[in-house]
């Protein structure tokens, strides 16, 4: 698409600055200061920075979000010890440790994402705020290949924290894609999101995001979410990028079925070139057997200004 | 400096089929809904226990037998009120385990084909 914006500009057929990806192009340390263009060439890192939000709302109503009674039910997996179990995608020692509480951030702008089918509703994926009412997850979680879009099925719960619900739950108002994972199925394009029917985001936060065209192999990545065996508990673990090719990034952090659609961040210095605080890299999306990594589409160019655009 | 219009024309082109290669367009359930695929393999079936109950709420979870293995996206799939699971996967060998209460069963493998169900039943101590 670039490309071919590129091309149009040549063509002299539309603006050198309109020429560019949708928004987003060179966007300051905050995301607050407002998308600024920039005519000037893409090169090197580009992003937007992480915001913190205004913390516990009083009144989660009042940003459009549904109050969630503690003790609601969610059916999942219940572990009575709160022991794991041997799954392919925890890497030698599960080095998970529990996020409790859930309120401070980024625990609060990670998103508890579940599916309901013929009235039960039930643990299905991890999502993290990127705007005040936009929630970015793997493609699988919105769509599958075989049955669609999941339209009216999920629900999402900023910062759940086993059975409490500080920031409530939202539903979505249009779930979002791209046509490499709705039409094609490529793994590599495998990630998508939800506009919410609230804007839960201002007090919760939401993650940076950047793309960048040197290699980002040996940056520190960080996964935290919702796997399902830890009963709606949100847990993290570090790594670091182990491999990566243009359009995805493989690394070594402990998830489990639930985890899809985490964020696979690093955290960045204020000041940092395109993105501060906590900066996405990659959707997480796929586990695989030891001996290799666990995976997600990388953020490219391309990507980022798309998600933007879904602000 | 103009280019002169068949130059034009020929860039046009090639844009247009860079365009076509793209395809990461933005795409919403607010649009035409697309074609669906019978590419995947579907692996269904019922989570029981010991006495050959329906087990409510197990996780189930695949891990690929093939060489290299496939990535298995990780969602999480739980075993309905009836004990039935349902996953989508690529075509391929899978090992398939049920989970809950800190019990798991026995794996049981499966050769899944593309746009093949497999039925396949999953047990807990």
């Amino acid at each position: 698409m670039v490309l071919a914006s590129a091309l149009l500009a040549t063509l002299g057929l539309v603006s050198p600055v309109s020429a560019g990806a949708s928004k987003g192009v060179e966007l300051g340390a905050s995301d607050t200061e407002g998308v600024t263009t920039s005519a000037t060439p893409l090169r090197g890192t580009r992003g937007v920075s992480s915001y913190e939000g205004t913390g516990v709302p009083s009144d989660v109503t009042a940003y459009g979000a549904q109050r969630v009674p503690a003790g609601h039910r969610i059916e999942g997996y219940s572990s009575p010890t709160g022991d794991d179990f041997g799954t392919q995608s925890i890497i030698g020692a599960d080095g998970r440790v529990r996020v409790d509480p859930t309120t401070s951030f980024p625990a609060r702008a990670t998103v508890l994402i579940t599916r309901t089918v013929s009235g039960v509703e039930r643990l299905h994926c991890t999502g993290w705020m990127f705007g005040a009412s936009l929630v970015l997850t793997a493609g699988h979680c919105v769509f599958n290949q075989s049955t669609g879009w999941y339209t009216g099925q999920l629900r999402f719960y900023p910062g759940a924290n086993g059975t409490t619900y500080p920031y409530g739950s939202c539903t979505a108002a249009t779930l979002r894609s791209n046509t490499g994972w709705t039409v094609d199925g490529s793994p590599d394009a495998d990630y998508g999101g939800a506009s919410l029917n609230c804007s839960i985001g201002n007090t919760t936060g939401w993650y940076g995001a950047y793309w960048t065209t040197a290699s980002l192999n040996g940056t520190s990545t960080t996964i935290q979410g919702y796997p399902g065996d830890k009963s709606q508990q949100q847990w993290i673990h570090s790594d670091q990028v182990r491999a990566s090719n243009s359009l995805r990034l493989y690394y070594d952090n402990d998830t489990v079925g639930g985890n899809s659609g985490s964020s696979v961040h690093t955290v960045r210095a204020d000041g940092s070139s395109g993105c501060s605080g906590r900066c996405s890299l990659a959707f997480h999306a796929y586990g695989v057997g030891s001996g290799t990594h666990n995976s997600g589409p990388r953020i490219t160019e391309s990507r980022f200004n798309l998600v933007i655009g879904w602000r | 400096m103009r280019r002169p219009l068949r130059m034009r024309a020929v860039l046009l082109i090639g844009m247009l089929v860079l365009g076509a290669c793209g395809r990461e367009s933005a795409t919403s359930d607010q649009d035409p809904p697309p074609t669906l695929t019978n590419t995947q393999a579907t692996v269904t079936g019922v989570v029981v226990d010991g006495s050959g109950r329906p087990v409510d709420g197990a996780l189930v979870q695949p891990k690929s037998l093939d060489s290299p293995p496939l990535p298995v996206p990780e969602l999480a799939v739980l075993s309905g009120p009836d004990g039935r699971y349902e996953w989508h996967l690529n075509a391929g060998r899978y090992e398939f385990t049920a989970t809950k209460d800190d019990r798991t069963g026995p794996p049981s493998e499966v050769t899944a084909a593309a746009g093949a169900t497999e039925q396949v039943e999953l047990h807990l101590p």
